[in-house]
């Protein structure tokens, strides 16, 4: 059963991808991408999953949308699970959850005009019967995102806007269709920094005004910091720790978040940190280490963190950490 | 380098990207080039060596090397220096090496090609290199895609210092990668420059890595250096507008949350550059002026210097 209040609520999800190991192989070998996550969103959270390339945050946000399908595990939507839903019914709720991608300069098709790319969404979900109606709900959408006078827009080609002014095109287009929830892979990771904000804010303000829900990815802790409210830090597939922006950021419990967070550039030249960096790279996800995933590279590894893989254990309120030896003292 | 002037000439019209730009790099220091996309932070560190794409000319300018003007050396002078003296570690790991050499052999073919040394003494020479950047030895053979971004870069850094030079370009050397590997190089970047006392430009948009490694930083903003001066006074006493709010862009990790905030406007295109300060139009301090008259450089403090007629806004 979905718990009740919450928008999304993601349990026990599993996307596993086939990998080839070669031509005649018999032992099939998989990618684990996301191998055993649960987290909920409440409706008007901004919720958000970092942790480094390939540690399966951009497969998770891909199978809310259905670009994947999911091994196994569960997704309610407003308490419907979205699973088990029949096309018809899928196509419906789909619009609902809508997707900001991040590269402005490839999510946008070149040989549309803003207007038709903005249009498309309405026509290909049939919401609008009249070409008066498509105008009206097309120049509202850019207008929300700040596009004015928005049918100065209308005839542009993304090639003559600026990376920010399609950014927000973008999310334009996943407004449109009045979603309730926006899963935002990296919107702003190729925008210069002196733009970046303004599309966050934006994000920020259109929350408020459409009781927006956002389920946020990013790789960059600083950003986060300032913008979200909850952080779930993805390890190899797995969520490690889990918890508000503050407690996470400022007392973070895990060794894998604590060295993450300590070596995150900071711009203050007199600042010194203690930098705590790891040794090696992240294993590979088709031969994810035994146990506790992380051990391999774990500062604090004890002998059983090879044999048993440790579970999210709510150990303040409200913050989870998936490691049995955490320092809560120390942290 | 003195008051260089480097432009693309493209069917749009002339690019000014370079619009005048002086620094010096003092043996041994780390100069950082920081400034968005566009601001021609690449095409300056590019021209030193030359390495600029067909469309792109030295317009005006000095680029001085032990007193040789490189800029009017004649191509065969030129690759006595390039690489030998100066070399250059580039963003794109997976682009600048050759997908079908293994990396021992990328190596020792640069060794080769600028140094008369036999095969043996080129492949001793690489083992070294690649023992210094930390790669195993194991690797030796290993092609270009069977390694991760981060060895990638480390193959690329090792190839940089192959011919044993003395000034090392890095351009954005750790921007695609992760956190935590970003946090690896650098730390290798720094610990190499320090033991081998090279002297560095660093190029990057993240003033955060700026703050971390850099001794002297240089911000330049449409073409032109606006203000540079030592990393702390930089940092603590930005007096250019744009520094200024450059610097308030940055989310930081440490200290409470705060708004975010940005720098409304864009850049002016380059093609038909506007007289006067070319951050007139999203400077929150210009008057009149400042759109006819350039700015000129003032030293504000030891070393500090800053192209702003309002100077920072006071």
């Amino acid at each position: 059963m979905a718990q009740s209040g919450m928008l999304l609520d993601v349990q026990d999800l599993k996307v596993w991808f086939p990998a080839r190991t070669g031509f005649l192989s018999r032992n099939k070998t998989y990618v684990r991408a996301v191998d055993g996550v649960s987290f909920k969103v409440a409706p008007r959270e901004i919720f958000c999953l970092v942790g480094e390339s390939g540690c399966g945050k951009t497969t998770i946000a891909n199978t809310l949308v259905r670009l994947v399908k999911p091994t196994s595990g569960k997704v309610f939507f407003n308490n419907i699970d979205m699973l088990s839903l029949r096309k018809e019914d899928m196509r419906k709720l789909r619009q609902n959850i809508q997707m900001i991608f991040q590269d402005p300069y490839e999510s946008l098709n070149p040989h549309m005009t803003i207007f038709d790319i903005v249009a498309e969404p309405l026509e290909v979900n049939r919401l609008v019967d009249r070409p008066d109606e498509k105008d009206t709900r097309v120049a509202q959408a850019l207008e929300a995102v700040g596009l004015i006078p928005a049918q100065s827009f209308f005839d542009s080609y993304p090639h003559q806007l600026s990376g920010g002014q399609r950014q927000r095109v973008a999310i334009a287009t996943a407004l449109a269709l009045k979603p309730a929830l926006i899963v935002a892979d990296e919107p702003v990771s190729m925008l210069d920094i002196s733009v970046r904000a303004g599309i966050l804010k934006l994000m920020l303000a259109l929350r408020n005004e459409f009781n927006l829900t956002y389920l946020f990815i990013t790789h960059d802790l600083a950003l986060a910091r300032h913008l979200v409210d909850r952080i779930a830090v993805m390890y190899l597939g797995r969520i490690v720790e889990m918890g508000d922006t503050k407690s996470v950021i400022e007392t973070p419990l895990h060794p894998y978040t604590r060295a993450l967070i300590s070596v995150v550039p900071v711009p203050n030249p007199k600042a010194k940190r203690k930098k705590m960096l790891l040794a090696g790279e992240i294993p590979s996800p088709i031969d994810i280490p035994s146990g506790c995933r992380f051990h391999t590279r774990c500062p604090i590894a004890h002998e059983i963190c090879s044999k048993e893989q440790p579970e999210l254990q709510e150990v303040r309120p409200g913050h989870y950490v998936a490691c049995p030896f955490a320092d809560l003292q120390n942290a | 380098m003195k008051d260089l002037k480097t432009s693309y000439f493209t069917r749009q019209g002339v690019v000014k990207a370079v619009r005048g730009v002086s620094f010096h790099v003092h043996s041994g220091e780390v100069l950082g080039l920081a400034g968005e996309s566009g601001c021609g932070k690449t095409t300056a560190a590019l021209s030193i060596m030359r390495l600029l794409p067909s469309s792109a000319r030295i317009v005006a300018g000095q680029v001085l090397f032990n007193d040789k003007d490189m800029a009017a050396m004649s191509e065969r002078e030129l690759r006595t220096v390039r690489w030998r003296d100066i070399s250059i570690i580039f963003q794109g790991s997976m682009n600048a090496l050759n997908p079908v050499k293994n990396i021992g052999e990328q190596i020792a073919e640069g060794i080769l090609l600028h140094e008369k040394v036999t095969r043996e003494e080129a492949l001793d020479r690489t083992r070294n290199l690649l023992q210094m950047v930390g790669i195993n030895l194991s690797k030796l053979e290993s092609y270009p895609h069977e390694l991760s971004g981060g060895m990638r870069q480390r193959v690329m850094i090792a190839m940089s210092l192959a011919c044993n030079p003395r000034l090392v370009i890095a351009d954005e050397p750790v921007t695609a990668l992760d956190v935590m590997v970003q946090a690896q190089i650098l730390k290798l970047i720094n610990d190499l420059q320090r033991n081998l006392n090279l002297s560095m430009i660093l190029i990057t948009h993240d003033l955060s890595v700026m703050a971390d490694v850099c001794n002297r930083l240089a911000i330049m903003y449409a073409g032109e250096i606006i203000e540079y001066g030592s990393v702390e006074a930089i940092f603590e006493e930005p007096i250019h507008p744009y520094t200024q709010l450059l610097i308030k862009a940055f989310p930081s990790i440490e200290g409470a949350a705060s708004e975010l905030f940005s720098i409304p406007g864009s850049p002016p295109t380059l093609i038909n550059p506007p007289s006067g300060c070319g951050f007139y139009s999203r400077c929150p301090y210009a008057n009149d002026e400042c759109s006819k008259v350039d700015p000129p450089l003032v030293e504000v403090g030891s070393g500090h210097f800053v192209t702003c007629r309002a100077v920072g806004g006071k």
